[in-house]
């Protein structure tokens, strides 16, 4: 039987620890709400590019420009991994890195290498002790407060790794936010562009799959869209992962905080017994010494 | 053919625009483009400037911040860094944007005669300057 004072302490710890807990759940809570008005008013002008992604690319030849042109083998492949900077917030970083593993062990067994960029430090450390992975670079400092200048740099990056051939196929792989309760791990490929024609397939072609005219020049409009439709596609996928990381963040503090809330009561219940154990005990051993004095 | 197109302008922050027009008039990056219904399939960059719907209800007008346009024969997609509607300016917003991109513009070409500066800096703020010029010019035309 623990005695009062351990118990008692045993209390005081878990109520600061519910205090952090439940200050930490009202934080997420307010930056959630700016994330989550942030991804969904940037949704609309995500989902239209590439709903005329899809539909230029399902018009114009391959080679006309690089980023259309898919190559032969799987050859080496990019990954842009979002995770999170900070744990405490349940699942959201185990269970999209145990989807990246499966999908990574699937890749290898057709490709040579996989390339990672991170964004987050929950990313870097698990690309860092995993031996089949090749970490390219780590983005520090874009977590809190994405802009799109951030997206902008990595998608370039990206971008010219696949133009110079050093990979040839770029993942964004990250959580998605659909509410504070549930997220969906995304992979999502991203370069080369025909490959989008896929996931676009109802998008393709809808007026008969006629040529378009372009203003200016089919090669300016390009060169110019198609890069913008990636960083588009980033910065997107970073708003998910950001809304997506505040949820689960509150989620699961304010499952920490129930929890906490039942231990003190059931701690509270064990301290209370004891302490009327102990009661009884005294007056029991001042009763019998009352009445041994008597006899 | 159908006698109306659609008309659907979004920018990064949110979705302005859902209507049907008779005719769209839009800033194409090589002068102005008039869109009507059943137009053929048209992908345009857009410059700084006006774009005018006719819808049912009257004419609207608004000023877009660049981007692209889709068009196809019943639909007009406009993807723009942002767009107003012209009663929506702000006049004296607008001036200050246009004061504060003319110092920058004088000083970073004053800069450029002696160091080298990066051109995208100085597009950067040409646009701003061409974007708060476009929207003073629009603002005394109310709907």
């Amino acid at each position: 039987m623990p005695n009062l004072k351990d118990i008692r302490d045993r209390i005081g710890s878990v109520k600061n620890t519910k205090k952090i807990t439940s200050a930490m759940k009202l934080v997420a809570a307010a930056k959630l709400r700016r994330a989550q008005d942030a991804v969904q008013a940037a949704r609309p002008y995500a989902a239209k590019m590439s709903s005329v992604i899809g539909e230029l690319v399902g018009r114009v030849e391959e080679d006309a420009h690089p980023l259309l042109q898919s190559r032969d083998t799987e050859g080496t492949i990019l990954v842009i991994l979002l995770t999170s900077d900070r744990g405490l917030c349940g699942g959201f970083n185990a269970n999209l890195l145990r989807g990246f593993d499966r999908f990574a062990k699937d890749k290898l067994d057709v490709a040579d290498e996989i390339k990672v960029m991170t964004v987050g430090r929950k990313g870097f450390q698990y690309v860092n002790r995993t031996p089949y992975l090749e970490l390219v670079e780590n983005f520090t400092d874009v977590l809190g407060g994405i802009d799109f200048a951030d997206a902008k740099r990595i998608a370039q990056k990206a971008i010219s790794m696949f133009t110079n051939q050093e990979v040839d196929k770029v993942y964004l792989v990250y959580n998605e936010f659909v509410s504070a309760i549930q997220v969906n791990q995304i992979v999502r490929p991203i370069l080369p562009m025909s490959r989008l024609e896929e996931d676009a397939g109802k998008a393709v072609a809808t007026d008969g799959g006629e040529e378009y005219i372009y203003e200016p020049s089919e090669q300016e409009l390009l060169a110019h869209l198609l890069p913008n439709s990636i960083e588009i596609a980033v910065f997107q996928a970073l708003l998910e992962s950001e809304a997506a990381f505040l949820g689960s963040q509150m989620t699961a503090m304010d499952n920490a905080t129930s929890n906490a809330e039942e231990m003190i009561d059931s701690l509270s219940l064990q301290y209370n017994r004891a302490r009327q154990a102990y009661i009884t005990k005294e007056l029991v051993e001042i009763v019998s010494g009352a009445e041994s004095l008597k006899g | 053919m159908a006698d109306k197109i659609k008309v659907e302008v979004v920018t990064p922050a949110s979705a302005v625009l859902d209507v049907k027009a008779s005719e769209v008039v839009l800033p194409g990056i090589q002068g102005q483009i008039g869109v009507l219904p059943g137009h053929l399939p048209l992908l345009t960059a857009l410059d700084i400037g006006e774009m005018i719907v006719h819808t049912d209800s009257g004419i609207r007008r608004f000023v877009l911040e660049g981007g692209f346009a889709e068009i196809l024969r019943s639909k007009v997609t406009i993807l723009t860094e942002g767009c107003q509607g012209v009663g929506e300016l702000d006049v004296e917003h607008a001036r200050n944007l246009k004061e504060q991109a003319e110092k920058d513009i004088k000083a970073l070409e004053e800069l450029s005669k002696t160091e080298s500066i990066e051109e995208d800096v100085l597009e950067h703020h040409r646009k701003m300057l061409k974007l708060a010029q476009t929207q003073l010019l629009h603002a005394d035309k109310k709907d």
